[in-house]
């Protein structure tokens, strides 16, 4: 018989983890700290990625507020990416290793989420296929019975079956990629980031080593590319998030800062034009776009940057008519920041410091796009990924 | 255009084996098979591959020992068994090409007929040029002639360029050079996929040998008697390594566990091809008279049938004791081609799905110590390795020129026996205890005091071993990651070889559980 638990899940989900920075400086965060501040009530337990060189490991807290107590820390090699099941049972974990078993690859897990007490329990932990190593990223299928997996240093995607249990299949598609682009150190190679599925259950990837957005069908046992957008040479697009509100797909070039965003067409699966772009940095400044955010009205867009000289959040209005970007201002952090996230009501963002293994909130006014105070709700070392489950 | 095997077509069952049949787990097997016919096949089939974002492998005959080639879930086998032709110049001169696909015993074949020249390539007929010439290409001829990669001057092969294109390059002394070293013994599966081999000249074929066989029984063995057979074998070796007129002599010590035989089969002639003076090979056998009491021959013992039988090294019921005593070196003359090929065939079809196969390997560059042979006779004798074979291959010779480690990917240049374990059976339940056993016996051997301390279990190149054969590629080394070592040696061998890697094949589309990590 299962547990119960005094709350009611709403049966969204949350999932962060990609590849980039946030570091509040402490100078700003004295300066702007505002007490108790309430990120999102109803976030119920947080997982964090910690990918420490000595022991990579999944934090679990209990969120109170903006009190985060920490209430189990699983030991996992090289934790990149997380993701959820869609009932908020199975927690996804992708490795970045390049060796597992000896042999050149990498792993994911599944973890049974405990509903009461938050605890992770391991489910099955799965080689992924040769050379598929260096995992950046992890999506869960709409359907719920596939992990999608961007093996980012093997340029390839692999997909494993979900049972019904939550535990991982061996590798049942693979799709290996080829290419690469004008930076001399970058785009040697394809280099798959970030995954997202459309509601059509179609993947929709951005490719930093080809500079390529591809959108690909899941056919059989293959994974077919329906389609494969060239970008801005040498924009090294990583992050990608695709809103349904305004029927956009947003980019984030990592080594140009350009945000794009892109017409989707999600009953046909196609990327139809690109609307309209900005630029969060001059690419002479040598820097680097970390993540970015969408706001749930799918018009504004947050984006985490580097320079030489400091480490920014920006905050843009897109406007879909005409394809514009307007700032909405910037702040100066202390870290480059690995992610970032709107919760669920829109006025609040968790950003994530891997450099100094800060986990903060931001509050954010939607009416005048300013980024505002600042809550450190915890700390991880190393953080590289965070998702949440809901009351 | 290559022919395409899908798993629907009636000839995929046979199309997607390997000579392994532990290999491909249900789950990693391909989604097709292309049987190319050409080189310009091959690259356009490669492509096709790559823009379907499939992985390729490819496969010239299946007789990889691991499951490199068809461990490959969903993916597609490039078969280039039909790239099998054997070229010459005008009237047999050079230069001379080799089809990846050209089976050992018909490139012997037809290289004698219309060149009287030959490789110094391997023991086995079907095995094809492509996994054995890019894997060093050892055999019969090593001592005499060197290695059949010694003689390799180009390499035609199918690449990936880092725009996602497959392209044919050539790569010979003046272009591609890293990469020709490369092919040179570091497996052409790391780089891309061989349609030819080129050789300016190759050796001339001996005209006839001299072939000889012993054997002991295990049931009159004792491990003083053991000891002695081995350590005045690997003596043999280590002592004649640099006299030139012991270079035509091959010799293989196979091992059987109990209660098999231990057989000594030979084969030699001079360096001229004739055999005329047989001093050398008596001295070698005479060292082994030291073996007593004698034993009777049984009515119409003749030894070299018995070495000549198929399958030889494995029990024989009707042999009495041990054929080593049974009196005078009997010896048979043959015509070289006749004695290596004559009694070998085959089509090149993986017909045999049972088999199941481990294998391991070592070089060693001195003679056994009585530590090592004892390790081998308690494993051998005991009831753990059953079915164990430990073949000992004679080496060096001419392999043993320090040089050719420089413009090769072979660096065992010091070397004087090589080593193959093997263990066979047909029944998935015996899997764990073959492979213990196999396993089991290769740890013993090494951990005596004469292997690097640092690197127990396995032969680290130290003074006394060389590492071990990437043509007998074994991924339970994997477990130690200094695995590069054991088969490219501490030099600067592997850094080249990372380096080709990464210039020649950016994507690593050409992988496999050993391939060259970048």
């Amino acid at each position: 018989m299962s547990r119960r638990c005094a709350y009611t899940r709403r049966g969204f989900l949350g999932v962060i983890g990609s590849s980039s920075l946030l570091g509040l400086a402490e100078p700003f965060l004295s300066k702007h700290y505002s007490g108790a501040l309430s990120p999102a009530s109803d976030v119920r337990f947080a997982y964090v990625a910690s990918d420490a060189e000595d022991a990579g490991r999944i934090h679990v807290f209990r969120a109170n507020g903006s009190a985060w107590k920490l209430v189990q820390s699983v030991a996992s090699e090289s934790p990149s990416s997380l993701a959820l099941s869609a009932d908020q049972t199975t927690l996804f974990v992708a490795n970045r290793r390049r060796y597992y078993q000896g042999r050149p690859t990498a792993s994911v897990e599944a973890y049974r989420i405990d509903r009461c007490s938050g605890d992770l329990r391991l489910l099955s932990r799965r080689s992924l296929a040769l050379s598929a190593i260096g995992p950046e990223h992890v999506a869960v299928s709409p359907d719920g019975k596939y992990l999608a997996v961007s093996a980012t240093a093997g340029g390839a995607y692999n997909l494993l079956p979900i049972d019904h249990e939550g535990k991982l299949g061996g590798v049942t598609i693979l799709h290996k990629e080829t290419g690469a682009s004008i930076h001399p150190e970058w785009q040697l190679s394809a280099k798959p980031q970030q995954i997202v599925f459309d509601g059509q259950g179609r993947l929709i990837s951005s490719d930093l080593g080809c500079d390529r957005i591809n959108v690909f069908q899941l056919d059989g046992d293959s994974l077919i590319a329906m389609q494969r957008t060239s970008v801005e040479p040498g924009s090294g697009p990583t992050a990608i998030e695709l809103s349904s509100k305004s029927s956009a797909l947003f980019v984030g070039g990592a080594l140009d800062g350009r945000i794009s965003a892109y017409a989707y067409d999600e009953a046909n699966g196609r990327i139809l034009k690109l609307m309209g772009s900005a630029k969060a940095f001059s690419r002479s400044t040598a820097g680097r776009l970390h993540a970015i955010a969408i706001h749930p009205s799918g018009e504004l867009v947050i984006v985490a940057w580097s320079d030489q000289i400091s480490h920014s959040v920006t905050s843009w209005r897109f406007n879909r008519k005409d394809g514009s970007f307007e700032t909405g201002g910037t702040l100066k952090v202390q870290g480059a920041t690995k992610v970032l996230r709107f919760f669920p009501d829109g006025d609040s963002l968790v950003a994530v410091d891997a450099t100094n293994g800060v986990i903060s909130s931001l509050r954010f006014d939607e009416a005048s796009g300013e980024l505002g105070s600042i809550s450190k709700l915890t700390s991880a070392q190393s953080s590289s990924a965070i998702c949440f489950t809901y009351l | 255009m290559s022919t395409t095997i899908t798993r629907r077509d009636p000839r995929f069952e046979l199309a997607r084996r390997t000579h392994n049949g532990r290999f491909p787990a249900p789950d990693q097997i391909v989604k097709q098979v292309e049987y190319c016919q050409d080189a310009q096949d091959v690259a356009k089939t490669l492509q096709n591959v790559l823009d379907a974002g499939m992985r390729p492998t490819a496969r010239s005959s299946g007789h990889c020992y691991e499951d490199f080639i068809v461990n490959n879930p969903n993916g597609a086998i490039i078969d280039i068994s039909q790239l099998s032709q054997v070229t010459t110049g005008a009237g047999g001169t050079g230069p001379y090409s080799v089809g990846p696909g050209a089976m050992l015993g018909s490139i012997y074949t037809q290289l004698y007929r219309l060149a009287n020249k030959t490789i110094p390539g391997g023991t086995c007929y079907t095995v094809t040029a492509g996994g054995h010439i890019s894997g060093g290409g050892y055999g019969y001829l090593a001592r005499r002639y060197g290695l059949t990669v010694d003689y390799v001057s180009a390499v035609d092969i199918i690449t990936v360029d880092r725009n996602g294109r497959a392209v044919a390059i050539r790569a010979d002394k003046r272009n591609n050079s890293d990469l020709l070293r490369a092919l040179r013994g570091g497996q052409g599966s790391n780089f891309g996929i061989i349609t030819a081999f080129h050789f300016d000249d190759l050796p001339k074929c001996p005209q006839e040998v001299l072939r000889a066989n012993l054997s002991w029984n295990w049931k009159d063995m004792s491990p003083d008697k053991f000891v002695n057979i081995l350590t005045t074998y690997g003596k043999y070796w280590e002592e004649n390594d640099r006299k030139k007129e012991t270079w035509g002599m091959f010799a293989m010590l196979g091992l059987m566990s109990d209660p098999g035989r231990i057989n000594l089969s030979l084969q030699f002639s001079d360096l001229d091809g004739t055999v005329k003076d047989t001093s050398v090979l008596n001295d070698f056998l005479d060292r082994f008279q030291k073996c007593k009491p004698t034993a009777e021959a049984p009515t119409g013992y003749n030894p070299h049938i018995e070495a000549m039988r198929p399958g030889s090294g494995g029990p024989r019921e009707h042999l009495v004791g041990d054929t080593v005593c049974y009196g005078e070196h009997q010896m048979v003359k043959q015509n070289w081609i006749d004695a290596n090929v004559g009694e070998q065939a085959g089509t090149g079809l993986i017909l045999d799905p049972l088999r199941r196969a481990k294998y391991k390997s070592c070089h060693m560059k001195k003679a056994f110590t009585e530590a090592e042979a004892m390790a081998f006779y308690n494993m051998l004798s005991g009831p753990n390795a059953k079915g164990l074979i430990v073949a000992i291959d004679s080496y060096g010779g001419a392999t043993n020129n320090p040089d050719r480690a420089q413009d090769t990917a072979i660096p065992q240049r010091s070397s004087v026996m090589k080593m193959q374990y093997q263990t066979y059976w047909q029944d998935p339940k015996e899997d764990d205890y073959r492979l213990k056993g196999i396993r089991d016996t290769y740890t013993a051997a090494y951990s005596t005091p004469v292997a690097d301390q640092a690197h127990l279990g396995v032969p680290y190149p130290n003074d006394h071993y060389d590492g071990c054969y990437i043509n007998y590629p074994d991924v339970d080394m994997l477990q130690h990651d200094y695995w590069p070592q054991l088969y490219y040696g501490t030099g600067d061998l592997y850094p080249h070889l990372q380096a080709v890697k990464h210039k020649y094949d950016p994507h690593n589309i050409f992988h496999h559980a050993m391939s060259i990590q970048v």
